[in-house]
């Protein structure tokens, strides 16, 4: 890795860190320092073991691991499609997610985790959008097209079901935090897991974005590669949607702003997963800090900061094309 | 360039050798039927007219589109038998259009054609970095190898992709069109380095659209029409006024190029032009 790789890694873990002593020791429960260093070394009284260990610190790690989720589907997709704006939150795959997550938890038994609806959906609509669009460009397009028509599906659904559970559906549409750490264990081990192939994929996508002939003719199958990276970068898009709904802009943004900020011209999935991490624990402080006691969704903050990162990077380019 | 692995080749001396293949692209078939054979340590050239089905040629031996019927034999042994990687250490292809990822240097695009070298897990080696390192010498490109390749001229840029294949270090380099957006001193520069490339031994087959520049710079010719070989052999006897009117349908008469004494083509007239 070269330096500039290096001092972004270290850069981002220093920012976690920060982060993490900050989500700790702020909140609505007035905890001192004192008393979150003598609870975390296992000395401290039932209140603050309760909000440290069953709120804060499940809620944190959640952040970061969807957040990680996100970004590194992000990086594969963004890769494979060759275009920025082919992350899965745009391409209607988070949608598709959020639609079969939604056909789960309102239409179907409750036998059927909601998981494995966002599987299926994401899964679903990948298919669809690589049968009609091929990749590249069209199949950005085509995904664009499919995630308005499953906006209309998801909001069709909403109005089927009965208003307690529709509110909850509409929060968790919006994409949330809020008291969804129950997943935390699932959804950790499975973004583990599937972070290990989205690693090993990064080199072979790096010359699959040379084009197909050129992939060809290094040694690589670039129709069967794509297969396995829209089944992994789904997996974790999925583990993410159903933990927290289907955030915006996380999986967007933090490639390109990685990319961006080491200056190569290859997919740094790893590097992505920690940006992405680190961005969705700063917006969800942003999200319950900044309008305490009010909490807003942490999908509500990431879109402001999404909508501000594509604004800055469609004008960058127009002033760059117009050079 | 250090010492080259000796030659490997079919019974007779082919490197390439293609038997009645036919190959159908998006339900259209492109080749039926073709037969040919390269040379090993040649410098072959593909001429015809636009889309009768060169590049698809390059393709069915480089193993990028499936052949629908016919036997595809790469160095004696049937492109079937070959597995991905060890295709790609043999034979390296650089297509007609190529686009770089945004931003990316010179020495990062010549390191990819290291891939068919590596897999998944494996360490950037030394041999790698020797690898790429020639590379970036044999194309004169070692003082900008620090540079971003959307900056450099459109003739460094191709030498940057024909030092990707010379990274790759496939004995038999297929290039689809080498020359097309380059000027005429930047066509001279890359044929130049592909005759030296050919004289250190490699196999070369290129498709070239200049059929003044395939005479001077071709040890062979492979003359390509509707979609089958209609002549081949030493340029100085294949490329004739009879066989280009046949292949391109333009009348023309061939006098000597003074420089290198091989033939030159001037246009007479193209039926249907009004001429």
């Amino acid at each position: 890795m070269r330096l500039r790789g290096v001092v972004l890694v270290a850069g981002l873990c220093a920012t976690a860190a920060g982060l993490i002593v900050v989500a700790v020791s702020t909140g609505t429960a007035a905890i001192s320092w004192g008393e979150v260093v003598s609870t975390l070394l296992g000395e401290g009284d039932e209140r603050s073991r309760l909000v440290l260990f069953e709120l804060r610190l499940p809620r944190l790690a959640l952040a970061l691991v969807v957040g990680g989720a996100l970004a590194a589907a992000g990086a594969l997709f963004q890769s494979m499609t060759r275009n920025p704006l082919g992350s899965p939150d745009l391409v209607g795959f988070t949608t598709g997610a959020a639609t079969g997550a939604l056909a789960a938890l309102l239409l179907l038994p409750t036998a059927v985790p909601a998981g494995a609806g966002a599987v299926v959906g994401g899964l679903a609509v990948a298919a669809v959008a690589l049968a009609l669009g091929g990749t590249g460009h069209r199949l950005v397009l085509v995904g664009i097209g499919l995630a308005a028509l499953l906006t209309s599906v998801n909001a069709y659904l909403l109005t089927r079901a009965d208003v307690t559970e529709a509110q909850s559906a509409a929060v968790w549409l919006v994409g949330s935090l809020n008291g969804r750490t129950a997943y935390l264990p699932m959804t950790a081990i499975a973004v583990a897991v599937l972070l290990v192939p989205a690693a090993l994929l990064s080199r072979s996508l790096a010359v699959m974005e040379l084009g197909d002939d050129k992939a060809d003719s290094l040694g690589i199958a670039p129709a069967r590669m794509r297969v396995v990276v829209v089944v992994v970068a789904i997996g974790l898009t999925a583990a993410a949607v159903a933990a927290a709904g289907p955030i915006a802009f996380v999986a967007l943004a933090a490639p390109q702003l990685a990319r961006r900020a080491a200056r190569a011209a290859r997919p740094l999935v790893l590097t992505s997963a920690l940006l992405g991490a680190v961005l969705l624990l700063a917006s969800d402080l942003l999200a319950q800090r900044v309008l305490a006691p009010q909490q807003l969704p942490v999908g509500a903050a990431t879109g402001v900061l999404g909508g501000v990162y594509l604004a800055v990077v469609l004008a960058l380019n127009a002033r760059r094309e117009r050079r | 360039m250090t010492t080259q692995p000796p030659h490997a080749s079919g019974a007779n001396g082919a490197a390439i050798d293609l038997q009645h293949v036919t190959i159908a692209y998006h339900r259209r078939v492109v080749c039926d039927d073709i037969s040919l054979s390269v040379a090993a340590g040649s410098f072959t050239v593909l001429v015809g007219a636009n889309g009768c089905g060169k590049s698809t040629l390059l393709k069915a031996v480089a193993g990028t589109v499936p052949v629908a019927a016919g036997t595809v034999t790469v160095e004696g042994r049937p492109r079937r038998a070959w597995g991905r990687r060890e295709l790609a250490r043999r034979v390296g292809l650089l297509p007609q259009s190529n686009v770089a990822p945004e931003g990316i240097l010179v020495r990062d695009l010549v390191a990819r054609g290291r891939h068919p070298y590596r897999s998944a897990l494996q360490r950037w080696s030394r041999a790698d970095d020797s690898a790429v390192d020639e590379a970036l010498a044999a194309t004169g490109l070692t003082a900008v190898a620090d540079e971003a390749v959307d900056r450099l001229s459109g003739g460094q840029r191709q030498r940057a992709w024909l030092a990707m294949l010379l990274a790759q270090r496939s004995e038999i380099m297929l290039l689809d069109e080498p020359t097309t957006y380059l000027d005429i001193a930047h066509q001279h520069e890359l044929l130049e380095l592909l005759g030296r490339l050919h004289a250190e031994g490699r196999t070369i087959v290129a498709v070239l659209h200049d059929l003044n520049q395939a005479a001077r710079y071709a040890s062979d010719v492979l003359v390509v029409a509707g979609g089958r070989v209609v002549a081949a052999g030493r340029p100085a006897e294949v490329l004739t006024a009879q066989v280009v009117e046949e292949a391109f349908g333009v009348r023309c008469r061939v006098g000597t190029d003074p420089v290198s004494g091989t033939p030159v083509f001037f246009t007479e007239s193209v039926p249907g032009a009004g001429g």
